[in-house]
Order: C-alpha cells, then structure tokens, then sequence
C-alpha cells in the first residue's frame, strides 16, 4: 500500500484520504482504522506484547500501576506508552475523568458510587471492578454531571 | 514514597522554622514587645539563655510544621476513606505537637488549657468529619439518581 504526503495550501489543518478505485470492505476498514487512531483511540501493547488500537468508547479506566500507564477494558487491561496527564489532556473531558491521582475512568461506563462508614467512595464500573475516588472529586463529578446544588 | 516524605518534612519544618522566627521578629522587634512572645517563664527557666530558649522553640515549632504539611500524605490514600484519614492524620500530628507544646508552652503545668486546646482539636475533626460525611454522602445519592437515570 502506497503512504505519501501530498501539500495542498487549500487545506487549513491536516487531512487523511484513502484512495482506491472502489470503496470496498478493506478502504472501509481502514478508514474507521484511522480515525479510530487519529481521533478516538489509544495505542496500547496486550499482554503477547501485540500493539493495537483500543477504541477510547471502550476504555473503562485508565491508571498508573508500577509507574506504567495501564489502560482496562472489558476484555482485558493493556500498557501505553501516553503518560496519564497526556491523556487526560487529549481524550473528551465529557467522556473521562480523572478520579484520583492515579485514575482516569470512562464516564459512561460508572454503575455507581458506594460510601462506607469509613468515608471510603468506591467507583464501581459496569464491568463489576471496583476503584475509589475522594471527596474533592465527588464534588467535581457532579458539577461534570450537571448535578446543580 | 518515603524519600518524598522524607523531603516534604525537610522543607515544610524549614518553612515552620521560618515563619515562626518572622514571628518573633514581627512581636520583639517591630511591635516592640518585650521578651520574647511565644515563651512562658517556666520554658525560659529550663534554659541558661534566652537565646537557646528561643533556639530550641523555633525547631520545636519548624517540627510541628513539618509534622502537620508532611502528614497530609494520608490524604492521597484515598482507599482509607477520610474518617479514617481524618482520624489518622489527628494521631500522627498529635503525636508530635502535643509533646511540643506541653514542652515550649509548658502546658501540662495548666491542665484546665491543656484539655480545652487538645478538646477543641478533637471538636473541630470530629465537627468537620461529621459535616463532611453528610455533605458527600448527599452528594453520592444525588449522582447514583442521576447514573441510574442515565442507564
């Protein structure tokens, strides 16, 4: 498959084209391949040391462990390469949040809060794993939620 | 971990130090009260000069600043919840300003301030944990309601 770069004054941010003499199942793929890349994806490494694009509507959580950036979905957890404050700079601030020092979730993918009598704020995501976030941040999730009061 | 703990005692007690030297500058020298301030008679006593008096109460106070800022560090583990953050970080700086201000402000010879002054602290965390319970605890139903509305 040719890559070249064509220069085009016309054009005002950087633009992606797949070219082919037909759009076929391959050029579809492809073109969803890249965007998911350019725009909604993170390239991580699976445990076979194997690099894919993970589709950020499918991340749960993102978070440091060992001081390496793991990123979890429901099939299973993934390194990057991205440090987390990249990360939380780059993806939706309405689709993640950054839970605590160490996390960022997936919005969507929250089920609930549970409070212990401890004051511990588990973050439970719809997968069943269970994180924790402090107060300051329960606060910010409901401002982010649009929870008025 | 502990080299950053260790690093954030360091320089928050220099801090402590500092400020409170500034303090004594400000109430001897620029207010122009006699003596100095922050120290009772019986401290003083303890001291052939005024100056190790004062030597000593400045470190004394830089080690309670330190204590208070390097102590925040229980903060970040957010798996305790904050009672018991509250009540840990109550304990680790008790253990340290307690003793110290028994000793630079020779409290233990005044009981009656000795129990309102650690009183009034335990007040103050148990007030601001109970306050702060009701107030996240209000806050987690209200954004269960609305992720339960959303599903």
């Amino acid at each position: 498959m040719k890559v070249r770069a064509r220069i085009d004054k016309s054009l005002e941010t950087p633009e992606i084209q797949v070219c082919n003499y037909e759009l076929n199942q391959q050029v579809k793929q492809l073109v969803e391949d890249i965007s998911v890349f350019v725009n909604e994806g993170i390239a991580v490494t699976d445990f076979r040391g194997e690099k894919i694009m993970l589709p950020t509507r499918d991340i749960l959580r993102i978070y440091t462990e060992n001081q390496r950036v793991m990123v979890q979905d429901a099939k299973g957890t993934y390194s990057t390469q991205e440090k987390l404050y990249e990360l939380e700079n780059r993806l939706d601030e309405g689709q993640f949040f950054r839970i605590s020092k160490s996390e960022i979730v997936n919005l969507k993918k929250i089920r609930r809060l549970d409070m212990s009598i401890t004051g511990t704020i588990k973050v439970i995501l719809s997968d069943g794993t269970e994180t924790y976030t402090s107060r300051r941040n329960v606060t910010k999730l409901k401002q982010i939620l649009g929870i008025k009061g | 971990m502990l080299k950053r703990i260790s690093f954030s005692f360091a320089i928050s007690s220099c801090c402590g130090l500092v400020v409170y030297m500034l303090l004594e500058l400000v109430g001897s020298v620029l207010l122009g009260l006699e003596g100095f301030s922050a120290m009772t008679p019986e401290y003083l006593a303890l001291f052939p000069s005024e100056t190790l008096a004062l030597g000593v109460a400045v470190l004394c106070h830089g080690l309670i600043g330190g204590t208070f800022a390097t102590a925040t560090f229980i903060y970040e583990k957010i798996e305790l919840g904050f009672i018991l953050q509250n009540v840990i970080y109550f304990l680790l700086t008790g253990m340290v300003w307690i003793p110290l201000i028994c000793f630079v402000w020779q409290l233990y010879r005044y009981p009656a301030a000795l129990v309102s002054t650690i009183g009034g602290f335990v007040l103050t965390y148990v007030v601001m944990s109970i306050v702060g319970y009701n107030i996240t605890k209000k806050e987690v139903a209200e954004i269960n309601a609305r992720l339960a509305k959303e599903i």
